[in-house]
């Protein structure tokens, strides 16, 4: 049977919001069914209201986007774009991407990266852990194993991002961190009882004293789901692997449980994420300080320090927690006297093998073994 | 196995390990809690100093003189739902005042009141908590324990005070009165709502006032649960996950509450002990044969499943794959939290009595757009209209009657996917009282509305004068 006209839409079809267009998808967040124009629409004026409320951005800003050509950071480059020019943010947008040097997986995505920088006309700066480090994650994994490889690698990158937008006189850089990251985070620091990271688990922007380089969010409220159907519908060019070193596996268990908790309550993302905004620490309770203490202090002149009992002299350690202290040994922002990033590849230093075989590929990692095979024939 | 490679919280040691338990130094050794061996009569001891810890007060003491005047006689209510962690709270609970009585001549320092809000039917139940309590509670002559079985039906104390809730597309919570053509029960009401999740967080909200209910008709000051460490930080996740996390610094510590103008300590005593070790303790003590259980096998379907039922499998997978220590550091962490900060006074929900932080509605409003895309094409705008012949215009809603309810976020999404037709019914408390009063419940009666409320015998039949909710 052929048909002249197009069949007519039930009207339990039609979308939710604009009732005139049939209904394409259901909406993760809320299973709502919309047509792709409303789903366009929403999906881009949420992002719109977290970027105004939380005041991200003002006019004539420079502002990097990490990007790392998988979906999310390949959506908030289009997007980004899309509502620079639909509001006039006057925002100067640049893609900044990291190379950690892991072959067969890094290597690809950054080729889209490459086909971004054309699709969205924006100027890309590519920062490599080799260049910035001298090792790169292949090199680090076969080092200290597979199984820390994320402590390194997200250690590593934040503090290349940064670098990389200092040498393009940005201050900006703006990640694709979705909700769902931010629900495993909350969950994750609930968990590991991390009391430090607790109450900013869920701010939007980061921002430190000594730091002239500010982070931020706009996906913060935006589901995965979302993003993957978003990219899906628009028919973005992303690079859609995921990092062949697996993440650890306590976090792996918070993510089974997110899942779960998603299929049966879509909108649990976003209460875990209001309940993350409410959590604060309460004060703490003042400690009565004995007068054996006050005692030491008035005795023990600064140039004094104490022998501990196996010889050793503790380092004087800066009283208070203060915004803006710098590594001793990189100048990079810590809040220790060495960063986190020279005592990982200090380390490291010592373990890497004195001698090396030209050519050696054997530090290669997994993905680059898989890429391999994948490409044989017979 | 060998010793000490389970990483599971109790290691059961076979009949012939000779190792002597590290604190007798006498007796042979029968489980491994905590890297250390016990016997069975040290591990019983261990588990009821926990409780001693967190009950130091000299209330719970036996009182001479001034402090005796000062306290009175005090009476501490008991929540035993049946499950092993009441019934071994209980168990540890009549072991302090057999202690008591033998030492100070049979004199206590407490009277024990049980609390058991009936849910043979709600849980099919495999029997009546009411069979197994005279049995139960003879187990600790010469102390006497008294008890008492609520209906859960006894929540509904005025059928007018129940209101038709919607909540809107925009997240505004409505409320109207309903026709009164018909009485609802409780398990009406919970028919209303749209998801399993949602009728535990409202049942969790019940109990919780029931009990307090109880405690302030009995005269019982203090109010203790027999919550597991592994309960309460299961508790923790579950309130964060239901969007409820600005509560869980009230709802998981040794807290006070304020209902009905006067102040209840709410206790959870085996807030230190593990649940695999409230397990091996009802099985020392041959707990294990009162136990209550549900009939109803949980289902392998996530589908089928409610938020709670996910987080206690999730803590209970982390037990046996060796991150037993998670359940301690949650709840370390959830002692640490406080008060959120509050930009302007929003008061309490009309729907669970927590006190609101912030305008959930709003929040969600910035984050949950509802705006069409424009309807451009000829074709588009023919469906529009079609659309409103058939099923009317939906800005144009009846609102009229209704008037907006004070809602917190947590509610708001219990109350999510209420269908719009038939609506949820809930008492919603629309008399303010004087502020400062965080999970109680705000209605103001006179002494005999409360009297009436419902029964509190030992051997009043379930079904009979369960509710008396008729007055006007």
């Amino acid at each position: 049977m052929t048909e002249i006209k197009p069949k007519k839409v039930k009207l339990t079809a039609l979308c939710e919001l604009c009732h005139s267009r049939k209904a394409v998808m259901k909406r993760p967040k809320n299973l709502q069914k919309l047509c792709k124009e409303c789903f366009y629409k929403v999906f881009e004026t949420e992002i719109h209201h977290t970027i105004v409320d939380a005041e991200l951005f003002k006019s004539g800003d420079k502002v990097a986007i990490g990007a790392s050509g998988g979906k999310d950071s390949t959506v908030l480059a289009s997007v980004l774009k899309t509502l620079n020019e639909r509001y006039n943010y006057g925002l100067e947008l640049v893609l900044l991407s990291i190379d950690e040097g892991i072959k067969g997986y890094r290597d690809d995505s950054l080729a889209t990266v490459k086909r971004n920088q054309v699709q969205y006309d924006m100027p890309l700066e590519i920062i490599s852990y080799r260049d910035l480090y001298n090792w790169t994650m292949d090199e680090i994994v076969s080092c200290a194993g597979i199984r820390s490889s994320c402590t390194y690698c997200g250690v590593l990158r934040r503090q290349a991002l940064d670098r990389g937008a200092a040498k393009l006189g940005i201050n900006h850089v703006v990640t694709g961190h979705n909700a769902d990251d931010m629900a495993e985070t909350v969950l994750m620091n609930l968990l590991r009882g991390d009391t430090a990271r607790l109450e900013k688990s869920c701010t939007i922007l980061t921002q430190s004293a000594g730091s002239p380089i500010k982070r931020s969010k706009p996906f913060k409220y935006t589901y995965q789901k979302e993003i993957v159907l978003y990219a899906h519908y628009k028919k973005l060019d992303y690079f859609s692997t995921e990092c062949t070193y697996a993440p650890e596996a306590f976090r792996g268990t918070a993510r089974e449980l997110l899942k779960s908790l998603e299929a049966i309550r879509p909108s649990c993302i976003m209460d875990i994420i209001y309940s993350g905004e409410h959590l604060v620490l309460a004060p703490k309770k003042k400690k009565t300080t004995t007068s054996y203490k006050k005692n030491r202090k008035n005795v023990a002149t600064p140039e004094e320090s104490e022998v501990n009992a196996d010889g050793s002299v503790s380092l004087k350690r800066k009283t208070e927690f203060k915004d803006g202290n710098r590594c001793e040994k990189c100048g990079y922002l810590s809040s220790n006297r060495i960063c986190k990033a020279c005592m990982l590849l200090a380390g490291l230093e010592v373990d890497r093998a004195k001698i090396s075989i030209d050519n050696n590929t054997a530090v290669d990692g997994a993905a680059k073994l898989t890429k391999t095979l994948e490409q044989l024939s017979f | 196995m060998s010793e000490g490679e389970s990483n599971t919280p109790i290691k059961y040691l076979s009949e012939d390990t000779q190792t002597l338990c590290q604190r007798c130094k006498i007796e042979k050794a029968i489980l491994i809690s905590r890297k250390e061996h016990f016997c069975h009569n040290c591990f019983i001891r261990f588990i009821r100093g926990k409780q001693r810890k967190q009950m130091l007060d000299d209330r719970y003491k036996v009182r001479y003189g001034p402090a005796a005047e000062k306290f009175g006689t005090q009476k501490v209510l008991l929540a035993l739902s049946g499950g092993v962690s009441s019934l071994v709270l209980l168990d540890v609970m009549s072991s302090l005042l057999q202690e008591q009585y033998k030492s100070h001549k049979g004199k206590q320092g407490f009277e024990l009141v049980i609390l058991n809000v009936d849910e043979f039917d709600l849980e099919a139940l495999d029997r009546h908590v009411n069979d197994i309590l005279p049995q139960l509670v003879s187990r600790y002559a010469p102390i006497e324990v008294d008890y008492k079985v609520l209906s859960l039906e006894s929540y509904i104390i005025d059928q007018n005070m129940l209101q038709k809730v919607l909540l809107s597309k925009d997240f505004t919570a409505l409320q109207s009165s309903i026709e009164l053509d018909k009485e609802y029960t409780v398990t009406d009401i919970l028919k209303l709502c749209p998801n399993k999740s949602s009728v535990e967080d409202l049942l969790t909200i019940m109990y919780d006032e029931l009990i307090l209910r109880t405690a302030y008709l009995e005269g019982c000051e203090t109010i203790i649960y027999g919550h597991s460490m592994t309960r309460i930080a299961n508790e923790i996740i579950a309130l964060t996950v239901k969007g409820r996390g600005s509560n869980i610094y009230q709802a998981i510590s040794d807290h006070t509450v304020h209902f009905r103008g006067k102040e209840f300590s709410i206790l959870f005593p085996l807030r230190d002990v593990l649940y695999a070790e409230v397990v091996a303790y009802a099985n020392l003590e041959d707990l294990k044969e009162f136990e209550v259980k549900s009939t109803v096998v949980k289902s392998k379907i996530t589908k089928n499943l409610t938020i709670r039922d996910l987080t206690t499998n999730y803590f209970s997978q982390l037990d046996a794959t060796g991150y037993a220590s998670t359940a301690s550091t949650v709840v370390k962490t959830g002692e640490k939290l406080g008060a959120p900060q509050v930009s302007h006074e929003m008061g309490s929900c009309q729907i669970c009595g927590v006190y609101i932080y912030q305008d959930a509605k709003e929040w969600l409003r910035r984050i949950t757009v509802n705006d069409a895309a424009p309807v451009e094409t000829e074709e588009e705008k023919e469906y529009v209209e079609l659309y409103k012949e058939t099923f009317g215009n939906p800005e144009e809603a009846d609102v009229t009657n209704s008037k907006p309810v004070n809602i917190c976020y947590g509610c708001i999404v219990t109350l999510g996917g209420v269908k719009q037709d038939t609506g949820f019914v809930w008492p919603v408390k629309n008399k303010e009282e004087d502020g400062e009063r965080p999970l109680s419940n705000i209605y103001s009666f006179n002494k005999q509305d409360i009297l009436d409320e419902y029964i509190l015998t030992d051997d009043e039949d379930e079904e009979g004068e369960v509710v008396d909710g008729q007055h006007i």
